[in-house]
């Protein structure tokens, strides 16, 4: 009895862990309730004793997780686009690269340009200076991309508890 | 309206039909739908409350306030009842899929055959 205490113990350790992969709002209203239906369903299989059967339950359980993850997934991908749709998370995770490479590209050499003047500078002093604005400039960009990610939610929660 | 919502998935169908005799936890409607199928539907935690969160969200169903049981009940459970809507929703499906039999059951194939 107590290895199968123990090992509805661990099994519901490793489903909770799983539950991780549903995307966060039916996470934060599902999660409990599914994490009760597993506990209920793993002593079922374990009251009848049997190792195949408590195997036979856990490939069953994979098997609905992964349909259902993808299906979620999904479904959240083809919602409404809010605050908490995924492509506004992957905007929040490209913004810094992407200013990052931006900055390097073009603001660099531009601002050398505009500082020193292009015809008098020789090509190695005007890398090495575009080198320069660029890393500064990166810099503060990357600064400013995570302050900003990071106030995201506390503005959210902010508009809505002033709302 | 009720006809916007068909045809139901097999799931969707079950849960309505179990939850048309009374409000029910996740727990018992995954056994009682098992029942009802002969074990030939078997909802996983995943199926089942994906199809109950469509199900709240189109306002099929609804949160039960009321506990059944409360010396049997254990807390974290959440109860479950068909709304109005659920209900013309399963009688529109459970009329369609009677009118799909029926129309089955006319052919001749289907009348000589008997099942296996």
């Amino acid at each position: 009895m107590a290895a199968g205490n123990l090992s509805i113990q661990y099994s519901e350790r490793i489903y909770n862990a799983l539950l991780s992969l549903y995307p966060f709002q039916f996470r934060v209203r599902f999660a409990p309730e599914m994490l009760q239906l597993f506990r209920d369903c793993c002593r079922d299989a374990l009251e009848k004793g049997q190792v195949a059967i408590v195997v036979a339950f856990w490939l069953c359980v994979t098997r609905d997780l992964c349909f259902s993850v993808l299906r979620e997934r999904g479904r959240e991908l083809m919602g409404p686009v809010g605050a908490e749709h995924p492509l506004v998370g992957i905007v929040d995770l490209l913004l810094i690269p992407s200013m990052v490479t931006a900055n390097l590209v073009a603001l660099g050499p531009i601002l050398t340009l505009l500082i020193r003047g292009s015809a008098k500078l020789p090509l190695d002093q005007f890398v090495m200076t575009s080198g320069f604005f660029s890393l500064a400039i990166g810099t503060l960009a990357v600064v400013a991309s995570v302050v900003i990610t990071k106030l995201r939610p506390t503005v959210r929660l902010w508009v809505k508890l002033s709302g | 309206m009720a006809k916007n919502f068909l045809p139901l998935t097999p799931a969707v169908f079950h849960i309505l039909v179990t939850l048309a005799d009374g409000e029910a936890h996740g727990y018992a409607m995954m056994q009682e739908v098992a029942r009802r199928s002969g074990g030939t539907v078997r909802l996983g935690p995943g199926t089942l409350y994906g199809a109950i969160s469509r199900l709240l969200e189109d306002e099929l169903i609804e949160e039960s306030e009321e506990r059944p049981d409360p010396d049997m009940d254990d807390s974290r459970r959440r109860y479950y009842r068909l709304t109005k809507l659920g209900g013309q929703v399963l009688a529109a499906e459970t009329e369609r899929l009677a009118d799909l039999v029926k129309a089955a059951r006319s052919t001749k194939v289907v009348r000589k055959l008997k099942p296996a």
